[in-house]
């Protein structure tokens, strides 16, 4: 009897025993403190064998743990009174849809007569995705202004962003420092080649 | 009695005199560009731009009025660049490339200073605001403000014995650090060797830039009609870059602190017009006929947009 009540709780410790196996254990050791301590001296050792650290801990460590969790105070928090009645938050629901109906119908219009309006949208979608090529010349990467003309794609950001950087070369030799010369784009360094 | 009030006396005096010795402003930033050029000193120093924080080692060498700039990086990407009189050589190690840039301008990496001192108060305020030790020197902090919109004031840390620049800042019109350039150690030397760039990469291809040999500036094919006060041009050159039939003229002016290069070039469709801004260059780019003007500088926006708007192309 022992002898199985033993490989239970290694196989508790283990996690091989089934739940309801586990529950029955688990009711037995609540009422017997010799088991108690043999669950946690088995603990002990598999920890021991598996981190080669020996840590001891007493019988009665979980129970003053749970003791001191019992002791602690209880916070009850003031419930938030609702600022509306039920009545309020059924009118304002009420409007939130019809807004988001005439939104919508609003938008649907929009998009099927002018077209040009969506046109900034789709632009700065492309320029997001042109952020590899930017990151060619990352060091002296120019803010592009908001009041850009609408030609501004991902080619020409790359274009500006690169003549941007030539520029930056020849007006002051101090662009050497940060090693930014060797990070031009690659049609430089052909340029340069070719002479 | 007597004895301590002599004794009040003189020290009070001493110290008037004392103060009398100090350089003014304007005759400290004349001491300092001949230290500069001058002494032979190295160290380390921290370039703050962009963001972008660059430690590297400095050294300044001067030998029988031939002057070089050595500076080596501390961290990756691992460079070497040294500045001669007419060009500055570059040594990456990453791809052991050696490029010798041959340009006409003959200035510090720490910071640029007028040739000339005199004029310079009529565009900037000069002031001692105190001392301060910086790197373990001591050093007399000199104000530079800018009396207009087209330029940005400066901080200059000057050590009081040898007048070399110990910290250098620079500030945007809300008063914030846009670029600061710090020695954390200072070495001054009797001697340094000046290196040859073709005997320490033995054996390495050196790619030689040789586009950049100035020009008259009447041969500019453009005009500026208004430039803020105290902006001279510099020097005028013609260069190939890329994606451009034609050569790219560029003209640059200085007033003593900032520079400012105007470009000019035929119209490209795809090159964004308006102000941009990098760090602590501003640019402005418009088109001029059947040409792309761009202007940029470590100016204000304000200074850009307005020589953009004043370039003219030549009639003739």
């Amino acid at each position: 009897m022992i002898e199985e009540l033993n490989q239970k709780i290694s196989q508790l410790i283990d996690n091989d025993l089934d739940k309801e196996e586990a529950l029955v254990l688990l009711k037995k050791m609540k009422q017997d403190p010799v088991l108690q301590a043999k669950l946690s001296r088995y603990e002990t050792i598999g920890h021991a064998i598996k981190s080669d650290v020996f840590l001891s801990v007493d019988c009665d460590f979980a129970a003053r743990v749970n003791q001191a969790i019992h002791k602690e105070p209880v916070y009850l928090l003031p419930k938030r009174k609702s600022v509306f009645n039920p009545n309020i938050r059924l009118s304002a629901l009420a409007a939130s849809v019809a807004l988001l109906a005439v939104l919508v119908s609003q938008g649907f219009l929009s998009y099927s007569s002018s077209e040009s309006l969506n046109k900034p949208s789709l632009l700065i979608a492309s320029n997001t995705e042109s952020e590899p090529l930017n990151s060619l010349a990352q060091a002296s990467r120019p803010v592009i202004p908001s009041d850009r003309p609408l030609e501004t794609k991902a080619g020409t950001v790359h274009s500006s962003v690169s003549r941007f950087a030539e520029y930056l070369q020849a007006h002051n030799s101090t662009r050497y420092i940060d090693g930014g010369f060797e990070r031009q784009p690659y049609a430089r360094i052909v340029s340069y080649s070719q002479e | 009695m007597l004895k301590l009030f002599s004794l009040i006396l003189i020290l009070a005096a001493a110290n008037v005199f004392a103060d009398e010795l100090q350089p003014s402003p304007s005759q400290t930033l004349m001491k300092m560009q001949q230290a500069m050029d001058l002494l032979n000193y190295h160290g380390t120093v921290a370039f703050l731009r962009n963001g972008k924080l660059n430690t590297l080692k400095y050294s300044h060498a001067s030998i029988e009025g031939q002057n070089q700039e050595r500076l080596i990086t501390l961290n990756s990407p691992m460079h070497e660049v040294i500045r001669d009189a007419d060009k500055v050589s570059c040594f990456f190690e990453s791809t052991s490339r050696v490029v010798v840039d041959h340009r006409p301008s003959a200035r510090s990496f720490l910071m640029d200073l007028p040739e000339r001192m005199d004029g310079i108060e009529e565009y900037y305020d000069l002031a001692f605001s105190g001392e301060e030790q910086v790197a373990l020197l001591t050093a007399r902090v000199l104000d530079i403000k800018p009396k207009d919109a087209f330029r940005y004031a400066r901080r200059i840390w000057v050590e009081k014995q040898q007048f070399l620049p110990l910290k250098i800042e620079v500030y945007d019109q809300n008063n914030k650090t846009i670029e600061q350039v710090v020695f954390t150690e200072m070495i001054l030397e009797k001697s340094l060797p000046l290196v040859d760039v073709n005997a320490s990469f033995p054996g390495r291809e050196i790619q030689h830039i040789h586009d950049r040999m100035p020009m008259p500036f009447d041969q500019a094919g453009f005009e500026l009609t208004q430039v803020p006060g105290g902006f001279n041009p510099q020097f005028y050159i013609q260069l190939n870059m890329s994606d451009a039939d034609q050569p790219v003229e560029h003209l640059l002016l200085s007033d003593g602190f900032s520079s400012v290069s105007v470009y000019l070039e035929q119209k490209n469709e795809k090159m964004a017009l308006g102000a941009s801004s990098s760090g602590t260059v501003n640019s402005f780019s418009r088109l001029v006929d059947d040409y792309l003007l761009t202007v940029m500088g470590e100016v204000p926006p304000a200074a850009v947009k307005l020589i953009a708007e004043g370039v003219r192309l030549r009639s003739d």
